[in-house]
């Protein structure tokens, strides 16, 4: 995803001298060429992220666009209260984009694995999310966010995804594949895990959903599916707790008869060193635990007098 | 009338801080002293009309909020609505450009990494950082230390209110500092050592020119001028009562 970032990145730069790159000493193999071509657009802060959140508040301040990139653990966590008090109690226009979120970083560990920043993020008051699933998302998400009066965060993987589909316009939320009964809600890298998961439901024809935008929530989304769907399942790389399953999950209070199911990271440090897949499968985020898990729900439901 | 048109503005900032202070019954008191005549050279004297201050020192904001009532950006029911029950100004101060409040502050080590932001994106303009001494223990000050001297950010200086006091100590005993200017110097700064209280001194500080990053180290007194608050860490959170304010009051007239 960093490479399609950094394509929009460079669009968007080439046309708006207003906008400015700020890397928290990162981006090898993927910012040289803007640092050559835009030297002032560009801005290594260096290894010190909470400074970096602020010159960005500053740069906000005298008309720039600041985005802002680092390692999504280090820029949400490491930063907070710059984010919280510089960036959005000014609502001042800035993108925070956060690479390597989730799981990417498999065997740095802990350090790295970022699987709370949505939930920090979501704690913010107006602050914009967005966790894109694919190149064109992350393009469009960007574009997006370049143009808000605010402050947002886009959320990246390291890892290549495979292109899910090739929207021209950002939605909230995209029908990726119709079904019926059962819909799997992804986010970021848990919806290419909700594709090969639904090719392992093919009986059940889940619906498959993308949402890219998770705050503010559109919630037409769960207002439309709630007509043919009553089992909803959540699959995000972060945990269990204040991602795209605790925002569905606060949703559904409202709307009877509706069952939501969780699949993300457990509540606990993930002390695994290993591949992506060898994480994936031990936080039980991999399309096969969370196929059986669904099967089970919709057999129970089934058999129900 | 004071002997001087600026000694006048600091007597006066001193008194509404007391004022104010009072009519509210809240503390905070000495740390807004200590800044009196800091803020009375920099708004009387030094800032231009594009020039940007930043109170990075939120507990001061008393001192702030009297001064910004003397340049008439705030009216007096503003001003004597501080602290009150849904009064227009807190402890700390609130981002208000309307009113001269250029940034929220409050959670110390802000103001100075912003303040490079500012300076980055506004080469033409002169951008004013108070700090307190005890605020330097934030390591995000010496991030934005560390980045104003590499960027050569000329146009940005960084006052530093030394009063020696911190919220529950003193800073040699809770977490040394010192030497301030030797560690400025060292990070690539320029850093002038001044009578934080002596307007001639603060004036020259500010208008000696400079390509690098300055900072001015202004040696003060917390409670500066009012004879039981002088150097006290009390006073950081102690109230008057109706005694004290008269005696306060009696205090800074000597100066």
């Amino acid at each position: 995803m960093r490479k399609a970032f950094i394509r929009s990145l460079t669009d968007i730069i080439k046309k708006n001298s207003r906008v400015i790159l700020l890397t928290g000493d990162l981006g090898f193999t993927v910012f040289e060429d803007l640092r050559e071509r835009y030297p002032k657009q560009f801005l290594n802060a260096g290894v010190a992220e909470q400074n970096m959140i602020s010159i960005a508040a500053g740069l906000s301040l005298s008309g720039r666009i600041p985005v802002c990139y680092s390692i999504a653990s280090f820029i949400t966590a490491k930063t907070y209260e710059q984010i919280k008090i510089d960036l959005a109690s000014h609502r001042l226009p800035s993108v925070i984009v956060g690479t390597g979120a989730g799981l990417s970083y498999s065997t740095a560990s802990i350090t790295h694995h970022s699987l709370d920043d949505i939930a920090l993020m979501r704690l913010i008051p107006d602050m914009r999310i967005y966790s894109p699933a694919d190149n064109q998302e992350v393009a469009l998400c960007l574009s997006d966010a370049i143009h808000k009066k605010f402050p947002s965060y886009i959320r990246l993987t390291k890892q290549e995804e495979e292109d899910v589909h090739f929207p021209k316009k950002l939605q909230s939320a995209f029908i990726v594949k119709k079904g019926s009964g059962v819909a799997l809600l992804g986010t970021g890298a848990g919806v290419n895990i909700a594709i090969k998961t639904a090719q392992l439901l093919k009986d059940i024809k889940p619906t498959i959903v993308s949402i890219p935008v998770l705050k503010p929530f559109d919630h037409t989304i769960l207002n439309i599916l709630s007509k043919q769907h009553w089992l909803f399942a959540t699959v995000e790389e972060h945990g269990t707790i204040g991602g795209l399953g605790s925002i569905v999950s606060e949703m559904l209070v409202n709307i009877p008869d509706k069952k939501p199911l969780v699949f993300g990271t457990p509540d606990e440090f993930l002390w695994k060193i290993g591949t992506l897949e060898t994480l994936r499968k031990y936080a039980g985020l991999d399309p096969s635990a969370i196929s059986k898990k669904i099967l089970k729900e919709f057999n129970t439901k089934n058999h129900q007098p | 009338m004071r002997k001087n048109a600026l000694s006048q503005k600091a007597f006066l900032i001193r008194k509404l801080i007391l004022d104010i202070s009072y009519n509210a019954h809240v503390g905070h008191i000495a740390s807004a002293l200590s800044v009196a005549d800091i803020l009375s050279v920099l708004y009387f004297k030094t800032l231009k009309n594009k020039d940007r201050f930043i109170l990075s020192k939120g507990p001061a904001a008393a001192a702030l909020y009297a001064t910004l009532y003397l340049k008439k950006y705030i009216s007096k029911k503003q001003l004597f609505s501080y602290c009150m029950d849904n009064g227009a100004l807190g402890v700390h101060p609130d981002y208000n450009p309307a009113i001269g409040m250029e940034f929220t502050t409050g959670s110390l080590g802000h103001g100075l990494p912003v303040g490079c932001g500012l300076a980055l994106g506004l080469p033409g303009q002169y951008i004013y950082i108070l700090v307190s001494d005890a605020e330097l223990n934030e390591g995000s000050c010496w991030e934005a230390v560390m980045f104003a001297a590499h960027h050569k950010l000329g146009n940005l200086t960084v006052i530093v209110d030394d009063n020696g006091n911190q919220a529950f100590g003193k800073t040699k005993d809770v977490l040394d500092i010192q030497p301030i200017a030797k560690k400025f110097k060292t990070f690539g700064w320029n850093a002038i050592t001044v009578d934080g209280h002596n307007h001639k001194e603060l004036i020259n500080a500010f208008i000696t020119s400079s390509k690098k990053p300055k900072a001015i180290i202004a040696k003060t007194v917390s409670g500066y001028g009012v004879s039981f608050m002088k150097g006290s860490v009390d006073w950081h959170y102690w109230p008057m009562d109706e005694k004290q304010y008269n005696q306060a009051l009696q205090d800074i007239r000597k100066i």
